[in-house]
Parts: C-alpha cells; sequence; structure tokens
C-alpha cells in the first residue's frame, strides 16, 4: 500500500540545501529585476513628458468604449499647461515607500506607508488632511463606478480608467503582472491634466507600500 | 528623510534568509509542477523567486512570501505551458511502453509518478500538488488557481482518477489518499 502524499513527496526529489551561491543568483536576479523595472518607470515617465511636451497631444479616453459622455480632458497636453511641471526628483530625497521619479516642481510630497500625498506650494496644512492636495495609494480590491472610461496609456501594457468624482479626477492605473492597483485622486483645483497626471503616477514605485482593500 | 537604503538592506536580508530556509521546499513543489523536468523546476523557482524580491515588502505584510511564491510558481507553470514551443512537445495520451517500473523502489516509484503526472494537464497537476501534496483545501486552491471551487474539485477529481488509471498496474496506492 502506498499513500498518494508519500508517492508525491518521493516524486519530489531531494534537492540539496542552497549554497550561498545560489542564493545570492537568486539575490542578484531580484536586484536586477528591481533596477530593470525602476528604469523602466523612470524612462516611460520621462518618455510620456517629453513626447507630450514635444508634439502637444494629450493622452486622451479611448473613445471606443464610452458607454457614458467622455469626460473632457485638458487639450494641448504638455506639464506647463496643466500649471504643473514634472522635475527628475533628487536622488536624495524619498517620499518613503511610495518613490516617484520625477515630482511636480515646487510641490510638497509626503508619504506613509499608505498613501502619497502632493500638496501645492501654498498648501501647508496636516498631511493627513488630503483636502485640496493629490493623493495616490494602492488598491487590492479596486471596485471602479460602471461609469469609469478606459485611457490610453503609453505603457507596456498598463491600463487606466478614470471617472469623476465631484471636482475630483480619480485615475486607477493597473501595471501588468501585479495585481494591485495605483489609485490616484486629483482636485480640479490643482490644474493637473490627464497626461501630467499619468507621467507622475507611471514614474512612482510603490513595492514598499501597503495596499488599502479598495 | 531617505531610508531605501536600509530597506534595500533589510529587503536584501530577510530575502535571503527565506531563500535559504525555503528554497529546497519550493523546488520540491516545483518538481511535481514540472513533472520531474529539473530544468523547468528551477525556471520556475528563479522566476517565483525575482519576482517575491520585487513585491517582498507587500508580499511580508499580505500572504507571506511561502503562499505568493507558490501562487508564482503555479501561473508560472502554465504560462510556460502555453508557450508555442513547450506546446509542440510532449501530452501523449497513452503511456510509454517502457515506462513505468515494478515499485520494489523508490526510484522507480518516484519515476513512474513523475511520467504520470507529465500527462495530466498543467492545471489538473496542479490542482493534484496544490491538494495532496500542500494540503490546502479547496477554497485554498481555487484562489490560487484563480478559477472556481467547483473547478478546483473537478479537476483533483479528474485528476486522481488518471493518476489512479495511470498507475495502478505498477504500484498500489491507498485508497482513502486518493479522495
Amino acid at each position: 500500500m502506498t499513500d498518494l502524499r508519500e508517492l508525491l513527496g518521493n516524486a519530489a526529489g531531494e534537492p540539496a540545501v542552497p549554497t550561498p551561491v545560489i542564493v545570492s543568483s537568486d539575490l542578484r536576479r531580484g536586484r536586477t529585476a528591481m533596477r530593470w523595472r525602476r528604469g523602466l518607470r523612470a524612462t516611460s515617465g520621462l518618455l510620456l513628458a517629453g513626447a507630450a511636451l514635444a508634439v502637444g497631444v494629450a493622452v486622451v479616453p479611448d473613445l471606443e468604449h464610452l458607454t457614458a459622455p467622455p469626460i473632457v480632458v485638458a487639450p494641448g497636453g504638455s506639464s506647463s499647461e496643466s500649471g504643473v511641471r514634472l522635475v527628475l526628483s533628487a536622488p536624495d530625497t524619498s517620499a518613503g515607500p511610495f518613490n516617484p521619479t520625477v515630482v511636480p516642481e515646487g510641490w510638497t510630497i509626503f508619504s506613509d506607508n499608505y498613501a502619497l500625498v502632493i500638496s501645492p506650494p501654498d498648501v501647508t496644512t496636516s498631511p493627513d488632511d488630503f483636502e485640496g492636495k493629490l493623493v495616490v495609494t494602492l488598491v487590492k480590491n479596486p471596485h471602479p463606478p460602471t461609469r469609469a472610461q478606459p485611457v490610453a496609456v503609453s505603457y507596456n501594457n498598463a491600463d487606466a480608467t478614470t471617472w469623476r468624482e465631484g471636482n475630483t479626477t480619480v485615475v486607477l492605473l493597473r501595471i501588468p503582472n501585479d495585481p494591485i492597483r495605483l489609485e490616484v485622486r486629483a482636485p480640479e483645483s490643482l490644474g493637473w491634466n490627464m497626461d501630467t497626471l499619468l507621467t507622475f503616477v507611471l514614474s512612482v514605485e510603490t513595492s514598499d507600500a501597503v495596499p488599502s482593500d479598495g | 528623510m531617505r531610508d531605501g537604503a536600509w530597506r534595500s538592506s533589510q529587503r536584501d536580508e530577510e530575502f535571503c534568509a527565506f531563500v535559504t530556509a525555503r528554497r529546497t521546499a519550493l523546488l520540491r513543489t516545483a518538481t511535481l509542477l514540472a513533472a520531474g523536468d529539473a530544468h523547468l523546476a528551477e525556471d520556475l523557482v528563479q522566476t517565483a523567486l525575482t519576482k517575491l524580491y520585487l513585491a517582498w515588502r507587500r508580499v511580508e505584510r499580505d500572504s507571506g512570501p511561502e503562499q505568493y511564491a507558490r501562487r508564482i510558481l503555479v501561473n508560472a507553470l502554465i504560462d510556460e505551458q502555453r508557450r508555442p514551443w513547450r506546446r509542440r512537445e510532449t501530452s501523449r495520451a497513452e503511456l510509454p511502453d517502457t515506462g513505468f517500473a515494478p515499485p520494489d523502489g523508490s526510484a522507480e516509484d518516484r519515476d513512474a509518478v513523475r511520467r504520470a503526472l507529465a500527462l495530466l494537464a498543467p492545471r489538473m497537476r496542479a490542482a493534484v500538488v496544490l491538494r495532496h501534496w500542500l494540503g490546502y483545501d479547496v477554497a485554498e486552491c481555487a484562489q490560487l488557481l484563480s478559477c472556481s471551487e467547483g473547478t478546483v474539485k473537478s479537476q483533483t477529481a479528474r485528476g486522481l482518477d488518471r493518476l489512479r488509471q495511470l498507475l495502478s498496474d505498477e504500484l498500489t496506492v491507498t485508497a482513502g489518499s486518493f479522495r
């Protein structure tokens, strides 16, 4: 008589305990992948910003799938026209678990494990107060409303949807092979247009952040 | 201020400790998922560990690294089997004539089980391995395989039937373990 689990255990073999060389090889592959991902995001963000500035064309909603009135995306689409200028973040600054490669010039950035909060230059309220600020969070189980509309994203297989909640634009971004989604909420008064918003959010490295349940 | 370097160092330390402690177990599971293909099993483990490193902080706080790595193993197996050059291989309806050896040695048993596993579809094989090797319940299997519990039950039942059929001439398997 042979137990199935015993059979499977036997078939699984008895691999040797990993040597330090094997462990360091696994670590090296992980680090390489991390550098590649950060580089890709940074490159994508800068390319998007550069393309928007050069061509002056906004990233526009995919109108083929619309079932609700389209969201008006600010025309022109350059970072300067949005009233926000994105610049490379200084290498010695950190936004905690959220690490954007590009940041809005002159704005204040705060982050804890759960949210990245971007305050306009003239706003000095507590970081816990999200009123009038751009907020980025990770969402584990997002529930976008049915009125959410797709937005074209020039990033490797990423997709985004957007909708309005009052005077706030909400964008939900999915990165390939990652079940967690990035949600950004931008009050209209901040003057961010869609391409600036996407350029910024695509540059955010979030591997150490904690997702909410959505 | 920037504590990225410290976090990176901590991530590296924790990751290396996990790999040292759990790589062997992951490789054994991968060997079953790969039906004894040692190269594929190693590929699956490397893929899983690389993705685990990328998601280390989130995974650590969420489902735990081992659970995450197992999920990646299964997904990587299924992705691997979808590759065109992989589809051209294997998948035979019948066992090869020269296959099974008598059950009088663990090496022969091992090879027989691996060959039988190779004749199961990847998802079916994964369901059997998750349920009967790792001991996951139906709900956990469904979550890992991203399918319904009913699918897990049917895949497991069909997989066990197929294994029983394939191995019945070679091994006497405890009936209870084939539920």
